[in-house]
């Protein structure tokens, strides 16, 4: 992919919580550059950081959160630069969601229980001026026939009137209504029955195609992560420890993290096949273990891994890893993976 | 300087209006005397304040005894020290030289507000409504007769009465003309021989009852109407015809409305000049560094500890002396009340201040005062059998402890505070008391029914009358002057005392009895001598009205040592009589 | 479906009101004492009469036979009370009940009303405020003040006020703010009078708002904390929603749902005014009346007053619900099932 076509580029950003016992470290001199309708997979366990950085790149961080160091770059359609984290609160307000949107989970209360979806949407247009209501409904009736749902009824329903999958497409519609560049997508999978899991990535592979905007989206889920992503990250413990197009990732992981998610993944095809979980618990945020934090609990942990930091290195022109036993790692994974 | 010119016109102007009027004025009508006198009363507001004289919710529970008189006058007025009335509405009044009948005069000047005389036929219209609503004078008098246009007679039903003469004396006469159908229909009524339990009868009282005149006649120099009924205050006005229209001082006077907790603050910021409400001590220190005098009077009663005569041993005679010998009175009425309460100090069942009056010397120096006395009680209790046991508590031979709960009406903070007091000192001394608060209309039933073992309520009266002061408690609160199936203290009044058999009801009410105060008095010193040796109660202390006046607002108040103080608060007040004789005066 | 809700509602009322009334009228009559006794001890007092003489005295004063059977009572007092007659007041012979209510509760609407009105906008407000400023100074120093002003009893309030206030630092005179209109003043709508109400309220209903805002506050700030913490918060800050349209529809009306309970029960208990209060500032409200009655035992005077304030609590449950569900369609009544 051509350097002009990056959305987001995201440099060395860092994000702090202030705690009692002093600043957690949630995320961590984090890279990467997000391209025009490229999908990337954030992958990780909980705690890793996934949810902070997504919030940092839309500047919702709540009111104990530090950004020390980091920039985000943001390329408009006409080509204007942004800096997020130096924008003024009104453009911020502009840039958000027009720009930017989120698909928060729809089994949470993503949606203000006390008014109807249609005040949602009108809400959302007229603070970024899009004109008369008609608009919005029209706009909002349409996407709402792309995510398959009963427009009509949808646009009046009140939110505990409709179903978890339904909310979760309403949000996804909402989500779209300003036609944005950057999609963030919250585990939209996450609690919702498998049937309409199937739909929903469906739906949203459907209207990727058709509108063709960039995701960025977090999942636990590494068979959805498989099937949307073109680009996977897996983050442990605030740092991205492995980046690469989804084939290299899910064929060829170099660390050691990447292969053990990729092998408490329950297989289709192995049913009867043991689950092998990563064992231990990741790392404290607030004084982190020295060296590479994952040493603790890898299985190809040697000796300088517990004293030095890997750096991010290039795989290759698209894949990038910070591991020092990576020829291990792809070693074993053939076998495992082929096998 | 136009505009200086203006004003000088119009002032020119207004000189000149004024001047033409005010001759007008004082040829019409006198002028009303300037100044404001203010007390306070907790009155009714309309519609619950109305202007009849008869029925609850009139100037009977508007203006309470101590502001009535200022718009009704009884005949006469009450001096505790000298024994003798003083006439207000009255001229003239005695018993006839048979004793057949009582007859007052109406003074031949006395003229209502709107002019009329007041004569002998408002009187007996007063009476007649007064029979019909059962009034107490009818158990004294069974007629009351005019004689001639100013002048009636109250015939007897039996013996003359002095307690009858005092309240014939202090009724509030009435306008008739206010109420002339109702006094019509009454006196055809009574004519027509019907009875108070007859269906009319009570179908009368109800229209008395119901009735609201329009507005209100005084004889009184001061008139109100309910447009002078406010919320914070109401104002009596000042009217020319009253026999004290030209001796009073005050143009108005303002009554202003509450408990004592609304009118402290009223007190303290020279609003009032006067109150008659029970105020805790802190707020009494409070008044007298505001600098307002505090009055002292009487208030006519006081504490008494109750036993219940069917509770062991209570009925014992030595174990209550022993109770009076245990409880120091000066702590137990400082508690009670600070300054508002003094020990009792004759323990004879009257007043401290009418003993000098109504007992002779011997029976005052043969009085036992029940001085603060622990040893004394110890050998009281001893002699009767009582010994204390291995937990220090009294008990008699068969292990009968002293114990006994202590009732108390709970809202009543001073009878509140002399039950604990006492309870705590019986305690120290060795008996076993608890003590319960409950509510005082649940107290008061449980001591007319008997269902109590230690109690407290009032002892003497307001009135002057040893027959009226013995009666509180020992037959108010007792088997013989309760209800049916009412036994109250239970104390027995027939027993041997002496050698010789007593009749202590009987003897009680020989002391009121007929015309003869020597004999009276013989008798009251009987009677004291009893009460003092029996301890059928213990007259823990005597409640003093202490009442904030503030001579900055108003002058002439009395001096501490001025005799109208021995009138206790009530309808005897001094307030009554000083303000209508010109006594009291605005201050300069 | 909206009428059986209607008529659903009706009749619970009404039934609400008959048992309210049922029982008070026992309730009231078991109380120690009744109005004839409380007269008798009167008499006894003042006059030194014997038991049989005052209570033939007080029989003088009473259209009311305390030995009638309950049962008798209370078949006359529905009967007139199903003719729209609430009675006669005992103690002010002659008195109807409806006049004293007529006479007293506009002054305890008016007063304790707008009462509660600020003190539930105040709440609501500086609640809000400070969960949204949570942990700063002014959070704190109003979290403490309302801590304050919720421990410290209403009289207390009063009596300092008219004390400091009005005895010490002279800022008013009495006269002005005792009672509940000036009595120079024509009752009407004027000027004047208008301004004298207003003037004569101020102390009751800063007494009211000192005593309730606390409780206010503190709700409104934990309800608006947890309200905060919510997803839909967050998705609308992230949807570029104006402050001011989160801070209302998202925010504040989520947060003052549990709020809206409180207040309807509030609304009922408005009309038994504030005793406390109405006493020590001479409020001619209905609580004060209501006290009176009882210390008096006016069977029907405190019988009426309660039939009010039940009536009043009833029907602003009736509200709440309505209002709740306008509030809330989750709950909203007359609704899907």
């Amino acid at each position: 992919m051509a350097q002009n076509d990056v959305v987001m580029s995201v440099r060395d950003l860092s994000v702090n919580y202030l705690t009692e016992r002093g600043p957690l470290q949630a995320v961590n001199r984090i890279s990467f550059e997000l391209h025009q309708g490229e999908t990337l997979a954030l992958m990780g366990e909980s705690g890793c950081g996934k949810s902070t950085l997504v919030m940092a790149l839309m500047r919702l961080l709540p009111s104990n959160a530090r950004v020390p160091n980091g920039e985000i770059h943001y390329t408009t359609r006409d080509g204007r630069v942004i800096d997020v984290l130096k924008m003024s609160k009104g453009k911020l307000r502009a840039f958000r969601w027009s720009e930017c949107a989120m698909v928060f989970q729809g089994a949470l209360n993503a949606l203000n229980p006390v008014i109807r979806v249609r005040d949602m949407f009108y809400d959302t247009g007229r603070a970024h001026g899009m004109g008369s209501k008609d608009a919005v409904r029209e706009r909002a009736l349409e996407l709402f026939r792309l995510v398959r749902l009963d427009p009509e009824r949808v646009f009046n329903a009140y939110p505990h009137e409709l179903s978890g999958g339904m909310r979760q497409r309403v949000l996804i519609a909402l989500g779209l209504l300003l036609d944005p560049q950057v999609v963030i997508l919250d585990e939209p999978t996450t609690a919702v029955d498998i049937l309409t899991q199937r739909t929903i990535i469906d739906v949203l592979m459907a209207i990727r195609d058709k509108l063709g905007f960039s995701i960025i989206f977090i999942s636990h889920d590494l068979a959805v992560a498989a099937e949307m992503a073109d680009t996977v990250a897996t983050m442990y413990a605030g740092e991205i420890v492995e980046i690469g197009p989804v084939n290299e990732m899910f064929y060829r992981p170099h660390h050691g993290y990447t292969l053990g998610l990729l092998e408490a993944i329950p297989s289709l095809a192995a049913e009867a096949e043991e689950l092998v979980s990563i064992p231990g618990s990741p790392p404290d945020l607030i004084e982190p273990p020295p060296g590479c934090k994952f040493h603790e609990r890898c299985p190809f942990a040697v000796e300088r891994c517990s004293r030095e930091v890997p750096p991010l290195v290039d795989v290759d022109e698209t894949h990038r890893v910070a591991c020092f036993e990576a020829d291990r790692v792809i070693a074993k994974a053939r076998e495992t993976i082929q096998a | 300087m136009k505009r200086y010119l203006h004003l000088l016109l119009v002032a020119a102007l207004a000189f000149a209006v004024l001047g033409m009027m005010a001759p007008a004025r004082t040829t019409t009508a006198q002028e009303a005397p300037s100044g404001v006198f203010s007390g306070a009363f907790d009155y009714l507001l309309p519609p619950e304040h109305h202007l009849n004289s008869f029925a609850r919710g009139g100037l009977g529970t508007n203006l309470s005894s101590t502001y009535r008189s200022f718009v009704e006058l009884p005949h006469a007025f009450y001096m505790w020290a000298s024994n003798e009335y003083v006439p207000l509405l009255g001229e003239s009044w005695g018993f006839a030289d048979d004793g057949s009948y009582y007859w007052t005069k109406v003074n031949p000047d006395a003229k209502w507000s709107d002019g009329s005389p007041v004569t002998a036929d408002d009187v007996v219209g007063t009476y007649t409504i007064g029979r019909i609503l059962g009034w107490s004078q009818f158990k004294y008098i069974d007629k009351v007769e005019k004689e001639d246009d100013y002048t009636v007679r109250y015939y007897f039903i039996d013996q003359p009465s002095l307690v009858a003469e005092r309240l014939i004396l202090k009724e509030y006469i009435v306008n008739a003309a206010n109420y002339a159908d109702l006094i019509a229909k009454a006196q055809e009524l009574i004519d027509s021989g019907a009875t108070p339990d007859d269906d009319a009868w009570s179908a009368l009282a109800d229209e008395i009852r119901e009735y609201r005149p329009e507005q209100l006649i005084a004889s009184g120099p001061y008139v109100y109407s309910l447009d002078d009924v406010g919320d914070a205050y109401m104002t009596l006005h000042w009217q020319p015809n009253s026999l004290f229209s030209d001796s009073v001082n005050f143009g108005e006077i303002r009554i202003w409305k509450g408990e004592t907790e609304a009118t402290t603050p009223l007190v303290l910021s020279g609003e009032v000049a006067h109150a008659t409400h029970v105020f805790p001590p802190a707020t009494q220190e409070a008044f007298q560094d505001a600098g307002i005098r505090l009055i002292t009077i009487p208030r006519g009663y006081g504490p008494a500890l109750l036993f219940q005569h069917d509770h062991y041993p209570w009925n014992i005679k030595e174990v209550r002396q022993a109770t009076a010998l245990v409880i120091d009175r000066a702590e137990n009425a400082f508690l009670t009340n600070g300054m508002g309460a003094t020990p009792t100090v004759y323990m004879s069942g009257l007043a401290d201040i009418s003993v000098p009056t109504w007992l002779p010397q011997d029976v005052i120096d043969q009085l036992d005062r029940y001085e603060f006395n622990t040893e004394r009680a110890e050998e009281l209790m001893r002699s009767a059998g009582f010994e204390r046991n291995d937990d220090g508590i009294w008990a008699d031979a068969d292990g009968n402890t002293v114990s006994a709960e202590y009732k108390f009406p709970a809202e009543f903070n001073d009878f509140a505070a002399a039950s604990l007091n006492a309870a705590d000192q019986m305690n120290e001394f060795g008996f076993d008391i608890t003590t319960r608060g409950v509510p005082w209309q649940q107290c008061a039933e449980d001591i007319r029914n008997g269902d109590f073992e230690l109690s407290i309520w009032s002892w003497a009266s307001g009135s002057p009358f040893p027959a009226r002061q013995f009666w509180n408690p020992l037959q108010r609160h007792n088997y013989v002057g309760l209800a049916e199936g009412q036994k109250g203290i239970n104390f027995p009044m027939q027993f041997e005392w002496n050698g010789e058999e007593v009749d202590l009801d009987a003897m009680i009410t020989a002391t009121g009895a007929g015309l003869d105060i020597e004999a009276q008095k013989e008798m009251a010193g009987k009677v004291a001598l009893i009460i003092n040796d029996m301890m059928p109660f213990v007259p823990l202390n005597y409640l003093v009205s202490v009442e904030p006046f503030n001579e900055k607002l108003v002058a002439g108040a009395p001096a501490d040592d001025d005799p109208i103080l021995k009138n206790p608060s009530g309808s005897d007040h001094f307030i009554i009589y000083d303000l209508l004789t010109g006594v009291l005066r605005p201050a300069e | 479906m909206w009428r059986s809700y209607a008529f659903r509602v009706t009749v619970q009322g009404l039934l609400t009101l008959w048992a309210v009334t049922t029982f008070t009228f026992v309730m009231i009559r078991k109380m120690p004492g009744n109005p004839v006794e409380v007269v008798i001890d009167q008499l006894i007092d003042r006059q030194q009469l014997s038991y049989e003489e005052a209570r033939q005295q007080a029989a003088g004063l009473f259209d009311f036979d305390p030995g009638q059977p309950l049962i008798e009572q209370y078949a006359d007092y529905m009967n007139k009370l199903l003719h729209g007659d609430m009675g006669k007041s005992i103690s002010s012979a002659g008195t109807p009940v409806a006049n004293q209510i007529k006479r007293y509760l506009p002054w305890t609407l008016f007063s304790v009303g707008s009462g509660l009105i600020i003190s539930f906008t105040l709440g609501v407000l500086l609640g809000m405020a400070m969960a949204y400023w949570r942990g700063s100074v002014f959070d704190n120093v109003l979290t403490a003040a309302a801590s304050l002003m919720y421990g410290i009893p209403d009289f207390i309030i009063a009596l300092l006020l008219l004390l400091v206030a009005g005895v010490q630092l002279k800022l008013f005179s009495m006269e002005d703010v005792l009672g509940g209109v000036g009595q120079d003043v024509h009752a009407g709508l004027n000027l004047p009078y208008l301004k004298s109400v207003v003037q004569h309220a101020a102390l009751p209903v800063i007494t009211y708002v000192w005593g309730t805002v606390g409780g206010w506050i503190l709700t409104m700030k934990s309800s608006t904390i947890s309200t905060l913490g919510e997803d839909y918060i967050m998705v609308a800050k992230a949807r570029g929603l104006p402050e001011r349209r989160i801070l209302t529809a998202y925010v504040g009306r989520n947060a003052m749902l549990p709020l809206v309970t409180r207040l309807a029960i509030s609304i009922g208990f408005v009309v038994g005014g504030s005793v406390i209060i109405e006493f020590i500032f001479q409020y001619p409200g209905l609580g004060r009346q209501l006290a009176m009655a009882i210390g008096t035992r006016d069977y029907t005077t405190m019988q009426g007053i309660f039939l009010v304030i039940a009536s009043a609590v009833v029907f602003s449950n009736i509200l709440a619900d309505l209002l709740f569900g306008m509030l809330d369609p989750r709950v909203r009544v007359g609704g899907e099932e």
